[in-house]
């Protein structure tokens, strides 16, 4: 994979603390699959471990990444220009399965900057449904493309304090809809770590795949600090389980598979 | 010699019998077993790789969180996650055996029984350069005590390790003493044939909010940029100390970095937690290298090599 300085053709902030950055480069978005991740470089000493962001969208030869400024790296992310480059490392993870069969139906159940892999996943695959889970409206990214989904039939949004769409979980949204119909789908998903943990129990319950999208703390995004690890099943080990890298072996991992604690 | 002869400087280095095409490695824990990096570097062009610290058995690690960043580093509480010395001869080994870097096999245990035994069972992979001895480790035998803080406990790792194999030993020492001297010097003593360090310094980080400590095993080593300092002045005294080749790292993340552990002693260095960040680094400093070379006029590496003034 890459590693290499890109020019940023956008960066505009689409929600408060929510931005949209956009760049250049023709090699990286050859290379770009569903559900996989870039590792972005901002800053110095302060900022010394990058910062790793999903791919939100590829178009021609270039690439977008949907952030929200939590911290001190994102926020210097944030004050770069237009015409500026940024260090990216990538892509970068496993991505989601590509081969999902045409009548299968993907539903994608996103909580809040977790619908960062999504729109690449929208654009990728025809036959979907999206669940999109955000505290508020003010949190809701690409607002006026969700509203056209959900006149469409394609979209459905949960807030939690109902500012937007049902009020309430998505992922109660997600079991409502598989309670009418659970036959020939398949969910991914990628949100904070309590609504994918419901996702996998909501998915056990109506016998349904999941493939889940984790996040975690990472220290170099090429498998080679280990501190990025969680609990996934394994048979053949001692336990039970093995340590697997969120950045290496996933950072899509089978629902199932995932020992949640 | 003239400047007009220095056209390609010489950047080979002797770490006793084994010798590197440059003084650049990887370090353990910072580069997996290499091929995590052979997108981003050339293997062939690395003067060593010291892998992943390798158990006898198999080890899943520490809970998470396992890394904190720290201003200009990062704090670490891995728990020596690795695939065991059985794996890694069957699915590591011959990935490596192919590569240019000469590779170290860095060895980890518990006991001095494990370090020889490790030891043993590398000396049997031609391919390999040697291996490089974490003594921070505790003797759980031994109550716990570190084998890396005491000159004897470290002079019996040692001496077994040297038993066991006739390939080049590393010992690489950690900084957490009050006095690194005179466990360099007990390792030399015991048939040690280069001296590595630093390892990382242990270290701390607090979540004000919610008054719990940032990783898991509340305790870590402190690496990256912010080491450097402490890093190169442990270099400069274990240089004066022993007379086996010094591998100095800690915070090496650009060609500057790399010079002062040269200039202080260092006859190699390992880059470490610079990778996390910046892959490329190790193919930069060497690159680097050559150019400070010509542009100084220095015609061998050695050449550089301890030439501190303090006049």
């Amino acid at each position: 994979m890459f590693q290499k300085d890109v020019p940023i053709v956008e960066n505009v902030e689409s929600k408060p603390h929510n931005f949209l950055m956009t760049f250049q480069d023709a090699e990286i978005a050859a290379k770009c699959r569903v559900g996989q991740f870039l590792q972005f470089k901002a800053g110095g000493l302060e900022n010394m471990l990058r910062i790793p962001i999903s791919i939100a969208r590829v178009t021609g030869d270039r690439v977008s990444i949907l952030y929200h400024v939590v911290g001190s790296g994102t926020d210097v992310m944030s004050k770069l220009r237009v015409g500026e480059s940024i260090n990216v490392l990538g892509p970068l993870g496993n991505g989601f399965p590509q081969d999902i069969p045409a009548d299968k139906e993907i539903l994608f159940v996103a909580g809040g900057i977790g619908f960062g892999p999504f729109p690449y996943a929208m654009d990728h695959f025809s036959n979907w449904k999206l669940f999109y889970g955000v505290r508020n409206e003010a949190q809701l990214l690409l607002q006026d493309e969700i509203a056209a989904l959900e006149k469409a039939g394609k979209a459905f949004v949960a807030t939690d304090d109902g500012s937007y769409g049902t009020q309430g979980f998505v992922t109660d949204l997600l079991d409502a809809y598989l309670a009418k119909d659970s036959s020939n789908k398949v969910i991914f998903c990628c949100g904070p770590n309590p609504m994918m943990k419901r996702v996998c129990e909501v998915a056990a319950k109506h016998g349904v795949e999941s493939h889940i999208s984790m996040e975690d703390y990472m220290g170099c995004g090429i498998g080679i600090c280990v501190g990025c690890v969680r609990k996934i099943r394994d048979a053949s080990k001692p336990d039970g389980w093995e340590h697997k890298k969120v950045c290496k072996d996933g950072p899509v991992f089978k629902g199932e598979d995932i020992l949640w604690n | 010699m003239e400047l007009s002869n220095v056209n390609k400087p010489d950047l080979r280095v002797k770490l006793g019998d084994v010798e590197l095409a440059n003084p650049v490695m990887l370090a353990s824990g910072t580069c997996g077993y290499g091929d995590e990096l052979e997108d981003y570097i050339d293997l062939n062009r690395l003067g060593g790789i010291s892998v992943k610290g390798t158990t006898l058995e198999e080890r899943q690690g520490n809970p998470m969180p396992r890394i904190i960043e720290t201003y200009g580093g990062m704090i670490n509480a891995i728990g020596f996650q690795n695939v065991g010395i059985e794996r890694f001869v069957s699915e590591k080994y011959p990935y490596l055996k192919n590569i240019g870097a000469r590779t170290f096999v860095n060895i980890t245990a518990n006991s001095v029984e494990e370090f020889g035994l490790l030891a043993a069972r590398v000396d049997a992979l031609p391919e390999i350069a040697g291996v490089e001895v974490n003594i921070s480790c505790p003797n759980i035998k031994k109550g716990g005590i570190n084998m890396g803080t005491d000159p004897f406990a470290a002079a019996e790792v040692v001496a077994a390790v040297r038993k066991a194999t006739s390939k080049h030993v590393m010992v690489k020492l950690t900084p957490n003493v009050t006095d690194i001297k005179p466990i360099a010097k007990a390792c030399e003593d015991s048939g040690a044939d280069s001296i590595s360090l630093i390892n990382t310094l242990v270290g701390m980080a607090v979540d004000v909010k919610t008054r719990k400590p940032k990783i898991a095993n509340v305790i870590g080593g402190l690496s990256g940029p912010a080491i450097k300092p402490v890093a190169v002045r442990l270099t400069w005294e274990v240089a004066k100390t022993v007379k086996i080749p010094v591998v100095g790292m800690g915070g090496i993340s650009c060609l500057e970095d790399a010079l002062e552990f040269l200039i202080v002693g260092a006859s190699a260095v390992q880059v470490g937690t610079a990778n996390f960040f910046n892959p490329k680094v190790t193919m930069e400093i060497i690159d680097g290298l050559e150019k400070y070379m010509l542009d100084n006029g220095v015609a061998k590496i050695s050449d550089l090599v301890g030439t501190l003034r303090l006049d």
